[in-house]
């Protein structure tokens, strides 16, 4: 009787090998089904459609990572964050160097302003591994990192993924125009310029970067020009109307100027005075003796510039320290004006001149 | 002349060849009944998680109608989940299952939890592999006592299988349906869970059922939340097993007739529940991973628990074929789920979810199920996580001990006990004290050494009332017969030492821990035994006779336990040599 039970299991192990076989294939079929309905829906723009049939397909894929991950996507646009957290962390604790898993957390981190946690997962995911052209992956995860850092103003580390990005480029000028224009809002106009003025021949949206760039390093002509152009683009930036316009003013306004006359030189000083005492007398956060302190240079000064036949360099260099202290006294006030602005800006340019 | 393929095998190696046969053979099944139950369920319910609601309407009750028709026409024998079923095989029908209630249990179960009723396939897979078991020690021709013993190695193989997890259903078998821990069962058990498992995962995949991240231990705290997990635990297994119980007795005193209608109303029920919260319907794994995965606020977890316990008792008591650990761990999870949900109002607490889900499971299978060994054992089985052991055990003992101090009796006892039957109680069984030698031993009487002159010797037996033991040499005790001393002493040998004088084997010793059975079987036809401490054969400690014996199976034990001396006060020595042991006459205990 053993031989004939013996004998009975092969076929019986020959007909559950079919029937599983067959069974399989069916899970896999509506797995696909479900699967491809979550991505027409998160393609459309549902991800709540999206988030339910990805549940569909996992319970006929239960070892899809690339379903779990993608639940987790459609979740997290759902704004179900904590729900796609706990799917991406399981991920992870089974492969904890997937790159497309620590993305996704690292972007969740971003969404809950945590930038502890994004420059961890950022980190994993860059240097984790990926599936689909490895390079660029990494190269657009720490660039998502950089926008995060630069964003929430955490400038130093923001600043050390934008060198590390510098050093790869790809040669795609969108993503070096992306790369340069963080730069300059990290504070690095000096490495953003050059990366921007060799793609502005083919991404001219990169002339508001470029002439922000220019702008911070007082190069004003440059700056100028690519502003303008920028918004001869029709860039609606409210902030390059406004560089304009203290790129202007400072023009107008800066006694060092070249080939001015005598005159216009004391006049333009004597009105930077006027100015900025009328700046002090306004901002109510200036404390008195210091106000009271400043109106008498600034009036002393004033008097010697009246009386003054020619142009006494350091009496005009006197002059911008002193507009600059009362700028700085009065910069806790919010009214600043272009003017202000652009009294600061030569004031600092020709105090770095003469140092 | 027909001749055997086979070597003939003797009924031990036959056994232990069918087990693993068994094994290969319930493996096959289950998977076949897992795939059964799924294809049901695709096609009754639809292949998505949310079904259409009017579909659930039309499917349950008329899939409970169905069902209950196969059940009370033509298997009467699958009621109810299987273990108790499996357990009445082994102690009263001498370990036969019909094959014909494997088929019945087979298709019925994979109707009814195909078409959503609350009830899960792990218990139905029990019993299908017993039933093989069964059929096949029948067809093998071995002994009855055989028979009876392979019914649960099939379960085991059914249970491990099921749940791809050997280690729970070895424990569980042992547990809940042989209660001991036999040699010969075990072997076979084991042989079979292995096999079972083994052509399971070669179908289905050799992934844990539930996959929880890493866990560490959050503190003092998290010990809190255990404790109060337990405690919950206990509480709603009570709950669940004593409405279970009642409304089982209420269902089945109602007309006979009512029994086609009752699983059809259970389906009512649950269709109606499954409009708003369709986690309740079915087995309800995917679910238990969604709430694993944080899917489900606390307050919708806390819901289920109750939900889940409606729908469950209601398929269950209305006596469809299905089982109750699915069940158990949906609830235990949405519990724990809940629990860890609501605690995180409590600063500091960073609980998981799918950990205190995890540990909810093993909760309410050690409370309602009363197994606690196989509780903790199948969270860490089914996780692949050992570090979970902790807490589960916390959260265990306390559900399981509250359960206990409320609900005298564990639920399979219960339910044998209204299915008219009186089966061994596995949980007394485990905890009923045996009676040992201490119980009955009385104080030792003189001791009479070798050297002694036979006159002497005799005068001493004549004072101590014709009770004393020889102790010729270490370790080694003889009865000394008295009317061989008498014609010594008669015959001028009154010089002759006692050790010459003294005939025939040793007498056989005993300690006093030893099962009092034990004594009985060495006791023969002698008047008494030697009971001698484990420490030092030399040191008797006292004697036992058959009075003393039947006086505690009587119940009124001498109870002379202090009689025994402490380790202290034996001045022990490791012996040194062989010498040592059979060294010079010494005297010890009462004697002179």
């Amino acid at each position: 009787m053993l031989v004939w039970l013996i004998l009975a299991a092969v076929p019986f192990f020959i007909a559950t090998a079919f029937i599983t076989r067959a069974y399989h294939a069916q899970e896999r079929r509506f797995a696909h089904q479900w699967r491809a309905r979550g991505e027409r829906a998160f393609s459309a723009g549902d991800p709540v459609t999206a988030a339910e049939a990805f549940r569909n397909a996992l319970t006929f894929a239960r070892d899809d990572g690339e379903l779990k991950l993608e639940l987790a996507r459609a979740l997290r646009a759902s704004r179900r964050g904590f729900e796609a957290r706990t799917y991406l962390l399981a991920l992870r604790d089974e492969q904890p160097g997937d790159g497309p898993v620590n993305l996704e957390l690292g972007r969740l981190a971003v969404e809950d302003r945590d930038p502890t946690a994004a420059i961890r997962y950022y980190h994993d995911a860059i240097e984790g591994a990926w599936r689909h052209e490895p390079e660029q992956a990494r190269r657009g995860a720490r660039l998502e990192l950089a926008e995060f850092l630069v964003r929430d103003r955490v400038t130093a580390a923001a600043q050390a993924e934008l060198i590390s990005l510098a050093g790869d480029l790809p040669g795609d000028p969108a993503f070096e125009e992306r790369v340069a224009t963080l730069m300059v809002d990290a504070d690095m106009p000096s490495r953003g310029l050059p990366i921007l003025r060799t793609v502005l021949s083919s991404r001219p949206s990169a002339a508001a970067a470029a002439g922000r760039a220019a702008f911070a390093l007082d190069q004003d002509a440059l700056a100028e020009r690519y502003l303008t152009a920028a918004r001869a683009q029709g860039d609606a930036d409210a902030s390059i109307g406004e560089m304009l316009e203290v790129l202007e003013l400072s023009r107008a306004a800066d006694p060092f100027l070249a080939r001015l006359p005598l005159r216009e030189r004391i006049a333009r000083a004597v009105r930077d005075l006027d100015a900025a005492l009328a700046r002090v007398d306004s901002c109510v956060n200036v404390p008195a003796d210091s106000s009271n302190t400043l109106k008498h240079e600034i009036g002393r000064l004033r008097d010697e510039l009246v009386r003054s036949r020619t142009v006494d360099p350091d009496l005009l260099q006197q002059t911008l320290q002193a507009v600059l202290r009362a700028e700085t006294a009065a910069a806790s006030c919010p009214q600043e004006t272009s003017s202000d602005r652009a009294l600061v800006r030569i004031a600092h340019r020709h105090q770095g001149a003469a140092q | 002349m027909k001749r055997s393929i086979l070597p003939r095998l003797s009924e031990p190696q036959l056994f232990l060849a069918l087990a693993l046969l068994i094994g290969i053979f319930s493996g096959l099944a289950v998977v076949c009944f897992r795939i059964a139950i799924d294809i049901a369920g695709l096609w009754l319910r639809g292949p998505s998680l949310r079904p259409d609601p009017a579909r659930l309407w039309i499917v349950l009750p008329v899939g409970g109608l169905v069902v209950s028709v196969l059940v009370e026409q033509l298997f009467p024998l699958v009621r109810g989940s299987g273990v108790n079923q499996t357990k009445a095989a082994m102690y009263v029908y001498d370990g036969y299952i019909a094959f014909r209630t494997i088929i019945g249990k087979f298709i019925t179960s994979a109707l009814a939890i195909g078409s959503g009723q609350s009830l899960g396939p792990e218990d139905p897979s029990l019993q299908i592999g017993a039933g093989l078991a069964s059929a096949f020690g029948r067809a093998c021709g071995l002994s009855r006592g055989s028979v009876r013993l392979i019914a649960p190695v099939g379960a085991a193989a059914g249970l491990a299988a099921a749940f791809n997890s050997p280690i729970t259903a070895v424990l569980f078998v042992i547990e809940e349906v042989i209660g001991t821990w036999s040699a010969v069962a075990l072997g076979a058990i084991v042989l079979s869970a292995v096999s079972s498992v083994v052509v399971a995962h070669l179908f289905l995949g050799d992934r844990p059922l539930f996959r929880v991240p890493e866990y560490h231990l959050g503190g003092g705290i998290e010990l809190l939340i255990y404790a109060i997990l337990g405690v919950t635990g206990g509480v709603v297994a009570l709950v669940f097993v004593k409405l279970a119980l009642y409304l089982r007795v209420r269902l089945r005193a109602l007309p006979r007739w009512t029994r086609f209608l009752q699983p059809a109303g259970a389906g009512v029920a649950i269709a109606f529940v499954a409009m708003w919260y369709p986690q309740v319907v079915g087995a309800g794994y995917p679910y238990m991973d969604e709430a694993m995965h944080d899917q489900y606020t606390w307050r919708v977890l806390a819901v289920l628990v109750f939900l889940k316990i409606g729908t469950t008792i209601l398929s269950f008591s209305s006596g469809v074929p299905g089982g109750l650990f699915a069940p158990t761990l949906f609830i235990g999870a949405m519990l724990g789920g809940a629990i860890c949900g609501a605690a995180h109002v409590i600063p500091g607490f960073h609980g998981t979810t799918g950990v205190y889900a995890l540990v909810g499971m093993g909760t309410l299978l050690a409370g309602i199920l009363r197994a606690p060994m196989t509780s903790v054992f199948m969270i860490i089985e089914v996780s692949g996580n050992y570090s979970i052991v902790l807490p589960v055990m916390i959260s265990n003992t306390i559900a399981y001990l509250v359960s206990r101090r409320y609900q005298r009796e564990a639920i399979f006892d219960v339910l044998s006990h209204q299915d008219g039957l009186s089966l061994p109680s596995m949980e007394q069984q485990r905890e009923s004290s045996i009676a040992r030698v201490e119980d009955a031993m009385r104080p030792p009487p003189v001791i009479l050494t070798a050297e002694l002159p036979s006159a002497q010797a005799l005068e001493r037996l004549r004072a101590a009332e014709g009770v004393a033991i020889a102790h010729p040499r270490h370790g080694v005790w003889m009865e000394i017969d008295r009317a061989v001393l008498e014609s010594a002493v008669a015959d001028g040998k009154a010089d002759v030492p006692l050790g010459e004088l003294l005939i025939g084997p040793p007498l056989a010793t005993l300690f006093p821990d030893q099962p009092l059975d034990v004594a009985l079987r060495r006791l023969g036809e002698r008047a008494f035994l030697p009971v001698v401490h484990r420490a030092d054969a030399a040191t008797l400690v006292g004697i036992v006779g058959l009075q003393e014996i039947l006086a505690v199976y009587r119940g009124k034990p001498n109870n002379p336990s202090s009689l025994i001396p402490h380790p202290s006060s034996l001045n022990l020595r490791i012996p040194e040599s062989a010498n040592d042991r059979i060294g010079g006459f010494r005297i010890h205990g009462l004697s002179d």
